[in-house]
């Protein structure tokens, strides 16, 4: 099989993921998954298909967030790959982590890595647009919208909404307008 | 997923080049290439990632209009304050399609070169004439709810699964071809070919040409659009139906109507009889009305989309009302 | 007592694990030198096999094993009354998708190069593959028939008769996670599995049948699900094929699923023809109820005769019955095996009553809550199919929702298009008997004590994602009177935990709660004992709470547990502790009382608002209210987001989640894709309100019902009921496409017709003896405080 061979010849390639510089010889077939997962052991980023249909292995790639099942791993060479594992602060949790926990966000868990890497990058641009527009507040709408290519089982979603909203307002771009739920 | 050779390009003619192999595939944003390379429906020999040349500006025309890059990511052209403000139909569309983190990664030229989500084209293994040449079309007596009315052949039926494109359709869009000797610009409703008997040719695009940008006129002041779609669910979902109508108003007077259709057409499908019957004419339901019995006149539906005419209708009916409620800012 | 850690709404306790990305599913197991699987699949729906090829297979580079039916002469099922799968399959193929070879190598890649170099000469057959053709062509699984009191007496009673086909479509489980096993051989020669498995205990017992090894030297740990609802809940080909190739080559074997290959997978809801029939009189009273079901239980066995009976016995739980018979059949065809799915086997008769009941509410222009609400089922009685109820709370639920969605001023008034629909429902905590009859307990929970303090819990049971584990902590702590994060837990491993029976029929707070608190308690009596000596004061002083031992007469007499555990452990060797929970004995006695008995029974009610586009055909659902009654929640955060994602499961199958196959081609499957297998996005859920009724059960730890399935069960019939409600089309099946909507509106609802079908022999089952009705137990036998256990001597 000389040309599969050829073909699938692996490349040095260096991968910056969580601000840490991997050199790793890829094959060019190589998802970006299955290279977080196999070859660097970050297996906190979860597949539920592999066809980029459910949002489970979002990652973000320079700060915005891509499907690393439709990205080829040698694609990804000189940008920054930010994963679940790169959003504590060493033993700093990220707020929504520890909002996602309070709330019951988190049911099995599995979507729970790629919604927590969307929602990190929808707050984080809240965040940045809120310097130049002090009035900038995140809506329910927004969370909805941004998170709308995650498919979550598990909760009906509602937990996961609020705990970003309460993520959110604890970072000052959130006001509840309404009352806290009756049911709450 | 098979193995290819794999080249990071940085120049178009490098690019035009390599595509000319037999079997090569140009690799842009991926989130339509890659899932059919795992599925092993595409299995190229070559993938030719563009991504680093310089495709993605978005700048106006000397001429009046937009010239759009062909690498400009689908979020980055939907959030474009300039295409909000003078193409706000484009904008509804593309954010209408896909999901946020895919509409980050996928390009303006992959969406032009999005596959069709047929079923039996996307399982491997049923005779389909677009993956297999020659092998029929199993939607024929299939199951064939999510398939086209219009444009259809014997040997296909499969719809064009892009939103964009029913806009850029409606919108008069020029795709620009470069590689070849002479650069070209295609009008959208001719980049795209009818299956006939050969619905594996799908574009006009030739060996070693690639998508260098989409050019949109300008529209004259006054003109009223919108873009209106109906699916199963509220996001992350194809059109069941989908109308995108362009309205020049002079006054409360439509000077000239263009509709683009999608999800019940083997490509983005304009309507031009129908447009017609709208031009200089004073916008009312009941000509809407006509309009949209003319614009699915030559529909062919199947059992399970039969319900796909009326509702295009309705769609189309609807679409054309808000679009000439909505005064462009 | 006042109870310090029941009750409250605390993360759970592994809630960090799953926000960090840490916790290891079983497909995040990585061994050195491990191989990869892949399975060779039919692509036909029903063919002989005349030949398997896997020389080329074998030949490439990288590939170690090659297996095929020949190498598994023993086949398996969940229950013992259908042992009827092959591993792999030999002879023929049932359904596209079946598992007919597989293969080791290497790596993944290598592993899909020999899948395709398998060739296999198939001698296809036109397959079957709908309700009335199997039925044509008797392939019948299993028939039931029941007769409780007498229907057509029942039936002249009546003022009104009212009868109509009902059709529920069959839809998967689409749990995230994509089903993975690892195989790994120990140096002993003992095996071990780690699997996502609802059940490790019928896994483990299925491998040493199937591999024909004792129990003893096979070890099955389950991890973590990703999310089960009943999808894990079977055992597996793949499971035991990775099992055997670990074996062979003496190396671990990885298997992870393709999504595609899960939709073949399935063992999800069966799709079910109803017909009903129910006389009632004027006053709402319903004087007798025919039920008739017809299953399309694909190709296999399964869980299907339970599903069987599930159809035809939870009726009765809500609304009193006079007489009642039901008739059902589950039939094979060839189509992916249907099993269980979140209220297993009872979402689909539910949905044909409660629609029956908004049409007979209609008729006799009453009020459906206040006629459903005249009709319940009392507390402490026995069902006309011998269930035992225990405590029942559906009237409040009913009220809750009525007065929070605005009904009575809202419903038949709101403006075209606009409409509200109620319904209810009931379900088991956990199912009365064991897939395998025996006497043994159904769980067990080992509490073992260090003597630096800490609490170590061992059992079998496994967190799907509902939060068992959290249950399971707080129960311990609440009787040990430490904080929940204090306990560790050591789960679902068949060699380091007693058995429970598993993750399904929302058996795991009731039966491991119980068995935890008598574990706790047996552990706690230990220390009292000791404690008591040293301080020579009766035992019923000492109080365990916030991590110390108190004199409850005397504060100031106080030591830290830790120092509790020391003084037992000096008196009485180490501390270790068990405890277990056998459910009561079922008063009903007759063939197919097997299913339907639980400890106790869970009960909702819902009402939905939706908006129909009469131009699209397009359901906006706008607010679900629903109130549960849950006896008591052990954790109100877990419980609501059970209740919350039962909610979005229901819409899902009302509106668009449907697993259907092409009858052309093959059965193969329509959607067998994420993209085009409908399931509700964050955009499309509403807003949910819901409401937690509490009414301790006396067979519930603390009084705590289950809350995993039940929520599901209003669901659906209550957007059809919406529906009329809103455009006034009764569509008396689902999913509700637009397209349905929109033929309903210019034509006529789509209506099924339900064969000429009877069961052959019908088992005319004695009324329960009235005395045994109102035995309603005083609530708290199994509370730490008074339950009389059995203290250590």
């Amino acid at each position: 099989m000389p040309i599969n061979a050829e073909r699938s010849r692996k490349k040095l390639t260096s991968l910056k993921v969580n601000g840490r510089v991997y050199e790793k010889a890829l094959s060019p077939i190589s998802t970006l998954l299955e290279i977080l997962r196999e070859d660097l052991g970050l297996t906190g980023t979860k597949h539920g298909c592999e066809l980029g249909e459910c949002g489970a292995c979002a990652v973000l790639l320079n700060d915005v967030p891509v499907l690393s099942c439709l990205t080829l791993a040698v694609e990804c060479e000189g940008k920054e790959i930010t994963t679940i594992e790169g959003l504590a602060d060493g033993n700093r949790l990220h707020p929504l982590q520890t909002a996602f926990a309070e709330l019951g966000a988190a049911q099995c868990g599995y979507c729970t890595s790629g919604i927590l890497c969307v929602a990190k990058s929808l707050l984080d641009k809240a965040a940045q647009e809120k310097k130049s527009n002090p009035g900038r507040e995140l809506s329910r709408a927004e969370i909805k919208e941004a998170l709308s290519g995650n498919i979550c089982r598990c909760t009906g979603y509602l937990k996961i909404i609020e705990a970003i909203e309460l993520t959110a307002e604890r970072l000052n771009l959130f006001h509840r307008c309404e009352p806290v739920r009756e049911d709450r | 997923m098979k193995p290819f050779r794999y080249h990071r390009i940085k120049t178009l003619q490098e690019a035009s080049h390599l595509t000319q192999e037999p079997g090569a595939v140009i690799l842009a944003g991926g989130t339509n290439l890659i899932d059919m390379m795992r599925l092993e429906i595409m299995n190229p020999a070559a993938v030719v990632d563009i991504q680093s040349l310089p495709l993605n500006q978005i700048e106006t025309l000397p001429s009046g209009g937009f010239r759009i890059g062909s690498l400009v990511r689908n979020s980055d052209l939907a959030f474009h304050p300039s295409i909000q403000k003078e193409y706000p139909v484009l904008s509804q569309a593309i954010l209408s399609g896909a999901s946020p983190q895919i509409r980050n990664q996928a390009t303006v030229g992959g969406n032009l070169m999005q596959r069709t989500r047929c079923t039996y084209f996307r399982d491997g293994i049923s005779p389909c004439s677009k993956r297999n040449p020659g092998t029929g079309c199993s939607a024929e007596h299939g199951y064939h709810r999510s398939h086209a009315v219009l444009g259809i052949s014997d040997s296909c039926s499969a719809t064009h699964p892009s939103d964009m494109c029913v806009a850029l359709a409606a919108l008069d869009a020029q795709i620009v071809l470069e590689g070849k000797k002479e650069k070209r610009t295609v009008p959208i409703t001719e980049f795209y070919l009818l299956p006939q008997n050969t619905p594996w040719k799908e574009t006009a695009l030739e060996p070693a040409e690639i998508i260098t940008a989409v050019d949109l006129p300008e529209l004259p002041e006054g003109t009223r659009t919108c873009y209106l779609k109906v699916r199963d669910r509220s996001s992350y979902e194809f059109a069941l139906v989908s109308a995108a109508v362009v309205l020049e108003f002079n006054q409360n007077q439509i000077q000239k109507a263009r509709i683009a259709l999608g999800g019940i057409a083997v490509k983005p499908w304009r309507v031009p009889e129908a447009e017609k019957l709208l031009h200089h004419s004073t916008p009312s339901k009941k000509l809407f009305q006509t309009c949209a019995e003319t614009a699915l006149k030559g529909a062919k539906p199947k059992k399970d989309n039969e319900f796909k005419v009326e509702l295009a209708k309705r769609v189309i009916l609807h679409a054309l009302s808000l679009a000439s409620k909505t005064k462009k800012e | 007592m006042t109870l310090k850690v029941i009750g409250k709404p605390i993360p759970k306790v592994d809630a960090l694990a799953r926000c960090t990305g840490k916790l290891q599913y079983a497909d995040d197991l990585i061994f050195p030198e491990m191989l990869f699987c892949k399975i060779y699949r039919s692509p036909y729906g029903h063919a002989f096999i005349k030949k398997i090829d896997v020389s080329k297979a074998e030949k490439i580079p990288g590939v170690l094993k090659v297996l095929t039916g020949k190498d598994f002469p023993i086949s398996f099922g969940i229950l013992p009354v259908s042992q009827d799968e092959p591993p792999l399959a030999e002879q023929e193929v049932r359904y596209v998708g079946e598992p007919t070879a597989a293969v080791a190598a290497l790596d993944e890649n290598t592993a899909y190069a020999a899948v395709r170099a398998i060739s296999v000469d198939f001698e296809p057959v036109k397959p079957v593959m709908t309700i009335e053709e199997s039925l044509k062509q008797e392939m019948i699984h299993k028939i039931a028939g029941l007769e409780f009191g007498d229907i057509e007496k029942g039936f002249l009673e009546s003022d009104e008769i009212f009868e109509n086909t009902y059709f529920y479509e069959g839809n998967t489980h689409l749990a995230l996670e994509e089903h993975a096993s690892v195989a790994v051989p120990e140096p002993d020669g003992k095996l071990t599995l780690y699997s996502s498995t609802q059940v490790p205990h019928y896994l483990h017992r299925t491998l040493a049948k199937t591999l024909n090894l004792p129990p003893s030297r096979i070890r099955v740990i389950a991890a973590p699900n990703g999310g089960g609802f009943g999808g894990k809940s079977d055992v597996f080909s793949h499971e035991i094929v990775v099992s055997k190739l670990a074996l062979l080559t003496g190396k671990p074997v990885k298997i992870c699923l393709t999504r595609e290959e899960i939709f073949y997978l399935h063992r999800g809801r069966h799709p079910v023809l109803m017909w009903l029939k129910t006389g009632v009189k004027k006053d709402g009273t319903i004087t007798s109820m025919h039920f008739k079901s017809l299953l399309d239980g694909g190709a296999y066995g399964s869980y299907g005769v339970a599903s069987l009976y599930y159809t035809g016995a939870l009726q009765t739980t809500t609304y009193k019955m006079k007489n009642y018979k039901f008739e059902g059949a589950r039939l094979f065809t060839h189509k992916a095996p249907c099993g269980p799915k979140r209220g297993h086997g009872t979402p689909q008769p539910r949905f044909a009553v409660e629609i029956m009941l908004d049409e007979i509410a209609e008729k006799f222009q009453l009020d459906p809550a206040e006629f459903r609400k005249k009709q319940l089922v009392e507390p402490g009685s026995v069902t006309i199919n011998y269930l035992k109820i225990g405590s029942i709370s559906l009237g409040k639920c009913i009220d809750k929702v009525i007065e929070r969605s605005g009904w009575k001023e809202k419903f038949r008034k709101l403006p075209f298009g606009k409409g509200l629909g109620l319904a209810c429902g009931s379900y088991l905590c956990g199912a009365g008997l064991p897939i395998y009859w025996n006497p043994m307990p159904h769980s067990s929970v080992m509490i073992k004590l260090d003597r630096g303090g800490g609490i170590s819990v061992y059992c079998g049971q496994i967190d799907i994602g509902q939060g068992s584990n959290s249950m399971l902590a707080q129960v311990v702590a609440e009787v040990l009177g430490v904080e929940p994060s204090e306990i560790k837990l050591f789960c679902a491993d068949t060699d380091f935990t007693p058995v429970d029976l598993g993750s399904y029929s929302s058996r795991v707070t009731l039966m491991v709660g119980n068995a935890a608190i008598q574990a706790a308690q047996r552990a706690a009596a230990f220390l009292k004992e000791a404690v008591s000596e040293k301080w020579g004061i009766p035992k019923t002083r000492i109080e365990l709470s916030e991590g110390r031992i108190w004199d409850r007469e005397n504060l100031n007499l106080t030591i830290p547990l830790a120092e509790g555990i020391q003084l037992a452990e000096a008196k009485f060797g180490a501390i270790c502790a068990a405890g277990s929970y056998t459910p009561p004995k079922s008063p009903g006695n007759y063939k197919g009382s097997g299913v339907g008995p639980s400890p106790a029974y869970s009960y909702s009610a819902s009402v939905v608002q939706v908006e129909v586009d009469p131009e699209t055909g397009n359901i906006q659902v706008e607010k679900v209210w629903i109130a549960h009654d849950i006896g008591k929640a052990i954790n109100p955060l877990s419980v609501i987001g059970q209740v919350e994602g039962s909610v979005y499961m229901g819409l899902g199958e009302a509106l668009m989640e449907e697993q259907t196959f092409r009858a052309r081609y093959q059965g193969v499957h329509k959607t067998p894709s994420m993209l085009d297998y409908k399931s509700l996005t964050f955009k499309d859920m509403p807003d949910v309100e819901t409401h937690l009724i509490e009414d301790p059960d006396p067979n519930g730890p603390f009084g705590a019902k289950e809350v995993g399935q039940g929520p599901l069960l209003p669901v659906p019939p209550a957007v059809a009921n919406a529906v009329y409600d809103a455009v006034g089309v009764r569509i008396r099946e689902i999913p509700l496409h637009p397209e349905k909507i929109l033929f309903a509106l210019k034509n006529k609802p789509p209506k099924k017709n339900f064969p000429d079908f009877h069961a052959p022999k019908i088992i005319s089952v004695p009324l329960p003896s009235l005395s045994e009705e109102r035995s309603r137990q005083p609530n708290s036998s199994l509370t730490p405080d008074s339950s009389a256990s059995k203290n250590p001597s």
